[in-house]
């Protein structure tokens, strides 16, 4: 029965490889007909001529950029992650829980909800510059520095640093004292100690965590679209560039085979690390108990917290704030109410229902496609693991997991948009969201598979159970909770996407976030805030139901 | 190398140990009882592992439990052992060698030296993970050596062996520390452990200590009958009545069951003061025999268990009568082992001049016990 289970999974399997690979092919075949066109038959000609379409300076300075800009928004990020993991693994205080749960952030709040609270706390008219200007006179007023290259460093690290914490402090707070411990009995001073008992422990995680956040900086589109324009585009933003304004699909083509070498580097560290990683959560497996912290790390404690609310939580908080401050001539006292959200709602060009629901329906069937796919993924990856670990199968479905992590989503996106006769935007727009999101599905998944105890299959078919029957009962009930958990995650992840309907330059549909970018690139930042703000609360509501989810199971 | 704890308190919690003890130059201490009296608790106080909030800790004259664990030169072998698994074992071996920056030559010499002396030459490139049990714990107690400490301090390295080994890296752990006359102190729950390896014994229990000796003067005179229970040292038994004999130093001890025995009376006990609850008396197995006649003053018992074996110690495994859950380890001598079969009732002589009365509990927390003597 099981090998039925598996033959028929295998199947379902050429369908996932079908519908990630085929957008692929299809950009690949219109780009390079695109590119040739219009040449002589001659081939050699034809060949300098797409050559010819291709400004080598565009693409060494793009990613000369993208690359520098990754490698500082990843190194600030773990430098400013690195203390509170060590604080939330080792210590009991008061903000743990709420600084383990940061965490979320980059993941239930897209990025252009908080490009937008970056522009109103540290923009130049921002809630940062109003209070120094209080404290400073105006002489010294503030001038902001979000668009600059610091200012887009600042604000990818601040959006992946709680991925640092989450992460390492999960394997922190498994790695036992007695190694630091034995150093220091040998009698190795404490920086030493630590580098002997604990670091050669944490490095594989720190690697992980950085090769996560230099792909998300790495593949940074909206972030660098608005903060970037003075000091330099990355290559993503350069392939929306020559899509949407010069339609250069050889350029296209090139930028996008350039940045997909790079990223598989990072998914190659980031692969290589995760068995070490995982061998060290295995190996060490209980958690070690939190202390109160004493003398000067309750000191180190409260700077870090009033850091983090001061130039994170600000942010986020402004948000709110501005979504009900009520725009007023200067020198007229500040007025809050809900005239932003009527704006939206009744006022001229009201998008906000529309928007709403439309998000709700395309990233909802989104979502339903990932869901199902990543199942389907997951299993197939757990059955061909358990028949042959090393095998080609499951390093192929392992490679397809991380395909949309290495390949711009622009390609998948325009791959779907060719592939339809008929060339429906919408259509596109689902189909390339399930395929940024499932494999975050079929990751959850499979660690929920993995994490099941073979020896209880083994006692349900010791009781008598057929292997159908284990399967339903054990493995199948196990991931239930999981796929729930997963599903809410794939529509937190869709449903905040800017990136695809940014790149498809959908007219007709109007999404939230796309709505979001609009008031914002329009200055409308209160109706931006208001939208976002309804955003903010619809994924974190999602997100908060999938963590309930995960706690109930 | 002589150590003292001068009213040492550590407070973990809700969770406090008191320790006062001292221990000569060259003496193996095994500090024994069950699990969470405090005992890795105390070890690792010693070591500069957890804070003191009281006392002092006296090592060769100078004061310690202010310096840090790395200025304290304690060697210590853990219950994991905590080798570094990144290092070979020459490494880890030579780790504070080079942390006292000793030149090459000089660590690879002491290296070989400590290898050849715990037989493990041929191990020296291997990685922790390539390694067996006994062969990690003959690295980790090298490691520990190196750098020739003023103390050892051993937490449960044992436990994870399986027996055979164990016996064995006992006889290997207790030659080393002889050899190189060498202060230790030994954390155990195994009371067949301590016994062996120890010159001194202390026993705790909820972060107290409530027994130390040698094992002979814990036999003699242990400091409570959960101590004497704990350690299979007699028969403990529930006490009645007491009252005055007709002797005037002696006492007439009413057991369970009825059985009245007549004890000396050395400590001129007030036995208006005793609290009959609180208090047990005290056979010395010593003072025990398996009597093949009936007496009144005889203790009854059945056989349970017959454990006979040429290689191993025989015993019996005896239930007394009319004291539940409590199983009583009689070493058989040389007696008749074929009239003594499982489920017999017997009877067990007591000698009466041995006997003694005890608190059934340790005393108080802040009652810290003292040596029974020296």
């Amino acid at each position: 029965m099981t090998r039925r289970i598996t033959v028929v999974l295998y199947g379902l399997l050429c369908i996932i490889i079908f519908f990630s690979l085929s957008p692929l092919a299809a950009f690949l075949n219109v780009a390079l007909g695109r590119g040739l066109e219009g040449a002589s038959t001659v081939p050699g000609a034809a060949f300098s001529n797409f050559l010819a379409q291709i400004p080598l300076s565009t693409i060494l300075r793009s990613l000369e950029f993208t690359l520098l800009q990754s490698l500082v928004s990843t190194a600030v990020a773990v430098v400013i992650g690195l203390p509170g993991a060590w604080f939330v693994a080792r210590f009991r205080f008061v903000g743990r829980k709420t600084l383990l749960a940061l965490a979320a952030v980059p993941f239930c709040f897209p990025p252009i909800l908080v490009i937008l609270a970056f522009i109103l706390y540290y923009g130049k008219e921002g809630l940062l510059s109003s209070v120094i200007s209080l404290l400073f006179g105006s002489h010294r007023q503030y001038q902001g520095f979000l668009y600059s290259f610091w200012g887009l460093v600042m604000v990818h690290a601040f959006y992946n640093f709680p991925i640092v914490v989450h992460q390492i402090s999960a394997l922190w707070i498994r790695i036992p004292e007695t190694q630091k411990e034995a150093a220091k009995t040998l009698e190795a001073g404490p920086l030493r100690a630590f580098r002997t008992g604990t670091l050669p422990w944490l490095l594989p995680g720190i690697a992980q965590a950085a090769g996560l956040i230099f792909l998300y900086c790495f593949f940074s589109f909206t972030t660098v679209l608005v903060f970037g324009g003075k000091v330099g585009t990355t290559i993503e933003v350069e392939i929306y560039y020559a899509l949407h304004y010069q339609s250069n699909y050889a350029l296209v083509l090139v930028l996008s085979m350039v940045e997909t070498m790079c990223a598989l580097l990072g998914i190659l560290l980031l692969t290589r690390t995760q068995g070490r990683t995982q061998r060290t959560l295995r190996d060490f497996g209980r958690t070690q108990e939190l202390r109160s912290p004493k003398g000067l790390q309750r000191l180190f404690i409260v700077i870090y917290g009033i850091f983090i609310v001061f130039f994170f939580i600000g942010p986020l908080l402004s948000i709110a704030i501005e979504a009900f401050r009520v725009p007023s001539p200067v020198g007229k006292a500040t007025k809050f109410g809900l005239d932003n959200f009527e704006r939206l709602v009744s006022g001229f060009q009201a998008p906000l229902l529309g928007a709403i629901l439309s998000t709700v329906r395309l990233s909802g069937l989104a979502a339903v496609l990932a869901t199902i796919t990543g199942i389907i993924a997951s299993l197939a990856l757990f059955f061909a693991e358990k028949r042959n670990p090393q095998g080609a199968l499951p390093k192929l479905i392992e490679v397809l997991q991380w395909l949309p992590m290495a390949v711009s989503s622009a390609i998948f996106a325009y791959g779907w948009l060719f592939l339809s006769s008929d060339q429906v935007v919408s259509s596109a727009l689902v189909l390339a969201q399930a395929v940024v999101a499932w494999p975050f599905v079929s990751r959850a998944l499979h660690a929920s598979l993995r994490a099941i105890d073979p020896q209880v299959r083994e006692a349900a078919r010791t009781l008598g159970a057929s292997p159908l029957r284990a399967f339903m009962t054990i493995e199948l009930r196990a991931i239930l909770p999981s796929v729930a958990a997963a599903a809410a995650f794939a529509f937190s992840i869709t449903a905040g996407d800017v990136n695809v309907p940014l790149m498809l330059g959908m007219g007709e549909v109007e999404t939230l976030p796309l709505l979001l970018y609009r008031l914002t690139a329009a200055y409308r930042f209160n109706e931006a805030c208001a939208a976002g703000l309804i955003l903010g609360i619809m994924t974190g509501f999602v997100f908060f139901l999938k963590e309930k989810v995960i706690d109930v199971a | 190398m002589s150590l003292e704890l001068q009213h040492v308190r550590v407070m973990r919690g809700s969770f406090s140990l008191e320790a006062d003890f001292s221990l000569q130059s060259g003496k193996v201490l095994v500090i024994l009882g069950p699990s969470g009296c405090g005992k890795t608790t105390l070890l690792r106080a010693i070591a500069g592992l957890e804070r003191i909030q009281r006392g002092q800790i006296i090592l060769d004259g100078v004061r310690i439990d202010r310096l840090p664990t790395e200025k304290r030169h304690i060697g210590f072998v853990f219950q994991d052992l905590a080798l570094f698994e990144q290092m070979r074992v020459k490494d880890n071996i030579g780790y504070s060698l080079k942390v006292h920056h000793e030149d090459k030559q000089q660590i690879q010499e002491k290296t070989a030296l400590l290898a050849r002396r715990f037989k493990i030459e041929h191990l020296l490139n291997r990685y922790p993970s390539e390694l067996s049990g006994g062969e990690r714990q003959r690295v980790a107690f090298a490691r520990s050596l190196a750098s020739s400490p003023s103390l050892m301090l051993l937490d449960e390295p044992l436990s994870a062996l399986d027996a055979p080994l164990r016996r064995e890296m006992r006889r290997f752990i207790r030659l080393q520390l002889a050899e190189g006359h060498l202060t230790a102190i030994h954390v155990t729950h195994d009371v067949e452990e301590a016994v062996d390896l120890a010159d001194e014994i202390i026993v705790m229990r909820d972060g107290a200590v409530v027994g130390y000796g040698t094992m002979e003067e814990l036999e003699q005179r242990p400091a409570s009958g959960w101590l004497a229970r704990f350690m299979n040292l007699g028969l403990v038994l529930p006490v009645t009545n007491i009252v005055a004999g007709r002797a005037s130093d002696t006492l007439e001890v009413e057991t369970h069951a009825g059985t009245v025995l007549s004890i000396p009376n050395r400590a001129s006990l007030d036995i208006s003061r005793l609290s009959k609850d609180k208090t047990c008396l005290y056979v010395p197995l010593a003072a025990t025999d398996i009597s093949e006649n009936h007496s009144d003053r005889n203790i009854r018992a059945r056989i349970l268990r017959k454990i006979h074996s040429a290689s191993h110690i025989s015993k019996l495994v005896l239930m007394i009568a009319g004291i539940e859950n409590y199983y009583f380890e009689f070493p058989l001598g040389s007696h008749r082992t074929e009239i003594l079969q499982e489920g017999k009732e017997i009877e067990i002589s007591v000698d009466t001049e041995r006997c003694q009365l005890l608190a059934e509990e340790p005393p108080a927390l802040d009652d810290v016990v003292q040596p029974v003597s020296g």
